[in-house]
């Protein structure tokens, strides 16, 4: 039996604000299979972006379990931490977060050179990346001088560089017109798939529901069956794990 | 990662330059402060170093080659019947009063040298020579000291210390730390010029033999004259110049001088690697999320405050090399020596390291949460 990607059992995570712990993720248990491409989508404030951050070993839930990839990443350190992210997790931030200064191609090196990549191999690898996103002919140009779509899809290169196991996406689209939008989700999912990734894309773009094999919806740090629209109806919606996942053990 | 470290530094001009001009302000400070100390030290010892005598014999209080005291003459005769002497000759270093034609009265030091050998007389000539000297009355003046001197011209009269001499021989650069005139003439002329009592003399120069130890015949003096004090060049350049360094303190205000230029430059940089690094807090925290190590955000730091070093030490010395070779003056001379030179550049870097120190702590402490949240 595989074992999941991600695999949560009630995750609680609050909010220090002076005085006053305000919960924001309260008993969320969730998890994923390798391959799938998981929409986490609710309204603003719901506690997307900080279950996310919890699933990229950024954040610590304050209690609870989670395994990522088969690890229980709670009790590692922030050394643990760091290296886990550098190997296993690829991000694409909201704001792309780029490196300004940098070219396309450079962007995405950096992963490998934290991993000590040689030079060469790291060059090669990032061209492959950057020629399969069809920004081939733009590698050298500084990421300052490419459009938002452009910009988008250098993240996406820089977040699948180092080959991890599991893509987490904060809003990919949000700063996208439409039709890039569509197509920058078509792409990350396409390449995913292809390449075998896990895809969990934080978002409230109900234009782009269509491209996920599963979504699941936060209210109020609590996750909840969506409400079926007809966008939407194609989906699958539910709030637990596939049955297949579960240890028959 | 060094290549983003060079990458963003370069992004960002402005801060680059400040802290590249910050080296730059400090190694110069300090190399001229330096310079000019190390400057005003070797005119403390002018008439040591430009002396070829191999040992000095003094009186056991002299501290200083300018402030000389009197010693038996016949002392000569007793080291030169040691075996590895080539030559023993008395040496006067004094003081007189010029009168001026203008009705001025000056100070000046009177120097007087062996005929035969002229051990520690005038160099640098601009007109007349070091035979000019041996004529009667014949005494060498400064150009730095022309006014002082009311402008003398050669063949004129002086009168000092109310004999007559002629002016026949003018120098360049030879100006020493007590600011008076220097007038270099023979043995003879000296004695007279300063009334030196007969029988006495201010120093007795010896030159050795080829090949022979100096230190040998150092010991073997000083136990022949007890009363003596028999110095090599080197020490007694150095006692003459640690006593104007301690009767004067200047080795103190440009210590402080060097010490706030270090500190003004540990200030620069340092403030304009943390402002570049707050300019820079987003990338920081983007390196982080995916996945940096404390290394590596080090590395980013250090990468950049040695190129800020290296181009700030390179530009620096630069300046300093063109005002030590362009801006120097025989009254405030640079001295620039390429051990200190050297070591000034090594405390620059370990300065610029420093300086990174504050910067990195603050990227330290960046949570790379706030690249989601936040
Ligand atoms: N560092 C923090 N300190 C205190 N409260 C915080 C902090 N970060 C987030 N919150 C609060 O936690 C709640 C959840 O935040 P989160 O960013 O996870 O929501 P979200 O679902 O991603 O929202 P959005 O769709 O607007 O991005 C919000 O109410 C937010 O104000
Ligand atoms: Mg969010």
């Amino acid at each position: 039996m595989e074992v999941p990607v991600i695999e949560t059992r009630g995750l609680i995570k609050s909010y220090r604000t002076g005085e006053h712990a305000v919960p924001v993720l309260r008993n969320v248990s969730m998890s994923v299979h390798r391959g799938e491409c998981l929409f986490l989508v609710g309204p603003s404030g719901s506690g997307k972006t900080t279950l996310l951050s919890i699933l990229g070993c950024v954040l610590s839930a304050d209690s609870g379990e989670i395994r990522i990839l088969g690890h229980d990443v709670k009790h590692l350190n922030p050394d643990e931490q760091a290296k886990f992210r550098r190997e296993k997790i690829g991000f694409v931030f909201q704001r792309l977060n780029l490196f300004d200064a940098l070219t396309a191609l450079e962007n995405v090196c950096i992963p490998l050179q934290l991993l000590r990549w040689k030079k060469a191999a790291a060059v090669s690898r990032s061209k492959q990346l950057l020629d399969l996103l069809g920004l081939g002919g733009l590698t050298d140009r500084n990421v300052t001088q490419l459009s938002m779509g452009q910009r988008q899809r250098v993240a996406v290169a820089r977040a699948l560089a180092a080959d991890p196991e599991l893509i987490l996406a904060d809003e990919p689209t949000a700063s996208l017109d439409e039709s890039s939008g569509l197509q920058a989700i078509a792409t990350l999912k396409d390449l995913c798939r292809s390449l075998g990734k896990t895809v969990v894309v934080v978002t409230h773009d109900s234009r782009i529901f269509s491209f996920a094999d599963r979504v699941l919806t936060l209210n109020n740090g609590q996750m909840k069956p969506s409400v079926h629209t007809d966008s939407l109806s194609a989906v699958r919606m539910d709030t637990n794990p596939p049955e297949p996942a579960k240890k028959a053990a | 990662m060094i290549s983003f470290a060079i990458k963003t530094l370069l992004s960002n001009r402005s801060k680059l330059f400040t802290g590249v001009a910050g080296v730059i302000f400090s190694l110069v400070l300090v190399n001229i402060q330096g310079g000019l100390y190390l400057g005003l030290m070797k005119k403390a010892s002018l008439l040591v170093d430009h002396n070829d005598a191999d040992l000095w014999v003094t009186h056991k209080l002299v501290e200083n080659v300018d402030l000389a005291r009197e010693i038996p003459e016949s002392w000569q005769q007793r080291i030169r019947g040691l075996p590895t002497v080539q030559k023993a000759v008395p040496y006067i270093v004094g003081k007189g009063t010029a009168s001026l034609n203008s009705g001025h009265m000056e100070d000046v030091w009177v120097i007087g040298s062996d005929p035969d050998s002229m051990l520690g007389s005038a160099w640098g000539f601009v007109a007349g020579s070091r035979a000019d000297l041996r004529r009667p009355y014949g005494v060498s003046f400064d150009e730095v000291d022309s006014e002082k001197l009311g402008h003398p011209q050669i063949g004129e009269w002086l009168e000092v210390n109310g004999q007559r001499t002629r002016v026949v021989a003018r120098t360049n650069g030879i100006t020493g730390f007590i600011t008076m005139p220097y007038l270099f003439t023979t043995y003879n002329t000296a004695r007279n010029l300063v009334r030196m009592p007969s029988g006495l003399t201010s120093f007795i120069l010896v030159k050795l033999r080829p090949g022979k130890d100096r230190v040998a015949l150092q010991q073997l003096i000083q136990q022949r004259i007890p009363d003596a004090c028999v110095y090599l060049p080197e020490e007694f350049a150095s006692i003459s110049q640690r006593y104007w360094m301690k009767r004067t303190g200047i080795g103190i205000s440009f210590g402080a001088a060097t010490l706030l230029g270090l500190l003004v430059g540990l200030t620069v940089v340092g403030q304009s690697l943390y402002a570049m690094a707050i300019d820079h807090l987003k990338d920081y925290a983007t390196l982080k999320a995916i996945g940096a190590r404390d290394s590596d955000v080090c590395s980013v730091i250090l990468t950049q405050t040695i190129w800020i070093a290296t181009v700030g030490t390179f530009l620096g010395m630069l300046v300093v090399y063109l005002i030590a070779n362009f801006w120097n003056s025989p009254l405030a001379p640079v001295y620039i020596r390429p051990l200190l030179a050297a070591a000034s550049v090594v405390v620059m870097f370990a300065i610029c390291i420093v300086a990174a120190f504050v910067p990195y702590l603050r990227i330290r402490k960046i949570d790379p949460v706030t690249v989601l949240i936040g």
